[in-house]
Formats: structure tokens, sequence, C-alpha cells
């Protein structure tokens, strides 16, 4: 085969960037669905920077709305689809323009409660956005959904733990007993959801390189790898038993499908979160993704961290505090 | 054993995912960079994808190409690129 030209790489390189830079400034869209009070744009603005309005008293959100976000590149366009199952005829006329605005967004984020325990509304829901589908557009529709349960703070006994990890940054993490009580959770809404719809799932990840193995379950380029199917408990502990060199991409596979519980106050969990989010979009995280990429993901400032989880103690006979943590040096 | 020693792993799962994450956008931006030029290049040579993707020399040219254009569109529109 004939080499290529100095030129014709040099034309090569020009062209993919200025495609590149176009695909870049493509708008990046996230529909996020969930009752009434669930958390969505709060969860939005902690995952992605942004600055949605949240109204912890009365329902922000009526109807499907469209809220554009300017990047220093690039637009973030914002689906906010309301909780179905409030009306009947509300949810007739909401579920084709659902149907729609799921396909076309790039992440789909799916919001529950994580102290609710009633789960009706949202199975409903969703059997009524899968209903008409074929196997394979349910398929492809739920490898897009990721499941969130928001709110993990609102499980505050025991008490959380907050972690000062240096002068300016803190990090929550919940108590043993409460990471239990949350892992039992997902996988309750796991089974609920996810399971009846596992057949032709498609679990990705990234490839570090090296990747090779002889099952027909995967599939695999230069950068990412593909496991075909719903990956369980078993079948992770089967593959990391039979290729313990590859522990770290399986772990990733099977993490994709997992029930997310996180917190956006308490900023919990949203790395995972975002991992989950960048694995299932893969090539198309294209640089438009990164103009909303939030480096502080994990953490907050130590002092706003004090607030949330803040006691103040007075004595009413005397009429003074007795103890306010935000006031306290620690 | 220490009565912190759950929160302590916690973590440390963390700052392994906030480097998975690192990995992950990186390697989705390479991913979507490969695209794209082989893109251009099936237009540059008027021959489909599937075929170049035949020619070993084409893919080596291409493999070396990706980190190149990353680390120039990195430089000069840092605010794409957290990581």
């Amino acid at each position: 085969m004939q080499a290529l030209s100095q030129e014709q790489i040099e034309r090569l390189k020009k062209e993919a960037i200025e495609s590149f830079v176009k695909a870049a400034n493509a708008p990046f869209i996230v529909a996020v669905i969930g009752q009434t009070g669930v958390g969505k744009s709060s969860l939005i603005n902690a995952l992605f920077n942004t600055n949605l309005k949240t109204d912890p008293v009365k329902p922000c959100t009526m109807a499907i709305e469209k809220v554009v976000v300017k990047g220093n590149q690039g637009e973030l366009w914002f689906y906010d689809l309301p909780g179905i199952g409030e009306s009947e005829s509300a949810d007739a006329r909401y579920i084709e323009d659902y149907k729609q605005k799921l396909f076309e967004a790039d992440v789909v984020l799916w919001c529950l409660h994580c102290d609710s325990r009633s789960v009706t509304f949202d199975v409903a829901a969703l059997n009524k956005i899968l209903v008409s589908f074929s196997a394979e557009k349910k398929a492809q529709l739920m490898s897009k959904i990721t499941f969130v349960l928001t709110k993990a703070d609102t499980l505050s006994h025991p008490a959380w733990i907050l972690a000062k990890m240096d002068n300016t940054w803190g990090m929550f993490a919940p108590s043993k007993v409460t990471r239990e009580i949350l892992e039992k959770k997902a996988q309750y809404y796991q089974e609920t959801f996810l399971l009846p719809y596992r057949h032709g799932i498609v679990s990705r990840t990234y490839n570090e390189g090296n990747f090779k193995i002889d099952d027909p379950r995967f599939s695999w380029d230069t950068y990412s790898i593909a496991f075909q199917g719903f990956m369980d408990e078993a079948t992770l502990s089967q593959l990391k038993g039979k290729y313990p060199h590859y522990q770290e991409v399986f772990q990733r596979l099977y993490q994709n499908y997992q029930v997310v519980p996180c917190s956006s106050s308490f900023r919990f969990n949203l790395n995972k979160l975002m991992l989950v989010i960048v694995n299932k979009m893969g090539k198309e995280a294209i640089a438009r993704f990164n103009n909303f990429l939030n480096d502080q993901l994990d953490k907050l400032p130590f002092a706003k961290a004090k607030e949330y989880s803040n006691l103040i103690v007075i004595d009413p006979n005397k009429n003074r505090k007795l103890f306010d943590l935000t006031e306290t040096r620690i | 054993m220490s009565e912190f020693d759950d929160i302590l792993q916690q973590i440390k799962q963390n700052n392994q995912e906030r480097e998975q994450l690192k990995h992950a956008v990186k390697s989705a931006n390479f991913d979507s960079i490969g695209e794209v030029i082989w893109k251009v290049a099936a237009k540059l040579l008027g021959e489909h994808i599937s075929i170049l993707k035949k020619r070993p020399f084409l893919r080596l040219i291409i493999e070396e190409l990706v980190p190149i254009v990353y680390h120039f569109i990195r430089e000069n529109w840092t605010l794409f690129f957290p990581y």
C-alpha cells in the first residue's frame, strides 16, 4: 500500500481538528426523570456545575421543561421530565414526548428518592414508556438509563462522617450501617427496575490497552470494551476468578448497571455516578461533555460541610447558645 | 482495626473512582478523536472506513495521530479538557 504523503497527513490533522471542534460545540443533552421533589435539578447542579432553580416547597416542574445552560464552549440542554403518575390525563400527554426526549438525550438519569418505599409510580411509568418498543429498542434505552437514589443524606442516623481532607475541603461518607442500608436499597431497586429488562443490555467501559480474552460476550477495540448482556454478581465473580488481571475492567462493567445512591448536597458518590455516565456514553462523551465536568465532584468546602452537619444546642433558661459547629474551630 | 477503617476504605475507593473517571474521560476523548480522523480519512481517500481499517499502515498512522490531535486541542482549548 502507498504511504500517505506529509501533505496528506497535515491535511488529515487539520480537518480532524476542525471536525472535532465542530462536534465539541454540539449541545450536550441530559434528560432527568423523577417524581416531584426527588431532587432532579439539584443533582444536575451538583454533577454539571450548573445553576438550575430548585424549590424545596412547591414543585418546580409541571411540564417537560428544556433549560439551556451556556458553558464556556457549547451548551448543555437539560430536559426536566416531570414524574409520571401524578395524573392520568397528564401522563397521556407526556408519554410520547418522553420517549422522543429519551432517545435524543446523551444521558438519561432516572431519580428515585432514597427514603421512599413506594416504587409503584416509577415502575408503572417505566412500563408505560417501554411497552410500545421492540425488544431491541427497549434494550437500547435501558442501556442508556442510569437509576439514581437521590438524597442519601436523608438517611441521617447513625451520623454521617465528615472527613477533613485539607484546610479547604471536606468529604462526607456514611457510617457503616448507613452504607449497608444504601447498598441493600440499591440492590432492591436494581431488581425492581433493571432485571426485568436485562436482555440485550450492553455494558461499556474504557480500555487501558492489552485487553484480550476468549469469551464471545466481550468485544473491544483500542479505546473501549463492551460486554453483551447484564453482568450480575455471579458472572462478575466468575470472570474475576478466571481473569484476575482484568478485575478492574469487570468491576467497571458490573458497576454500569448498579443503582447509584448519592447526595447532591453532601456530594456523596458523585464520582461513581459520573464514571457510570461516562462509561455509558463512550465516544459520545466528546469534548462538549468535558465543558461541564466539575473537577471537585466528591468534595465540598469544609465550612459549607459544617453547616450541613450542624447541630445547634441552646439553653432556653439562660437564652444562650451552648454549641454551634460552624463557630467551632476544627 | 479501628472504628474508622470503613470510612478510610470509602475514601480510598472514592479516590480510585476519581482516577478511573479521569481515565474514562480521556479514553472517550481519544475514541471520539479517532472516530473523527477515520471519517476525515475516508473523505480524503474516497474509501469506506471499514475498508480503510483493514490497512495496517493507515491504522498505525491514525493511532499515532490521535494523541497528537488530542494534545493540540488540549493545549489550545484548555476549557474543553479538565483532565
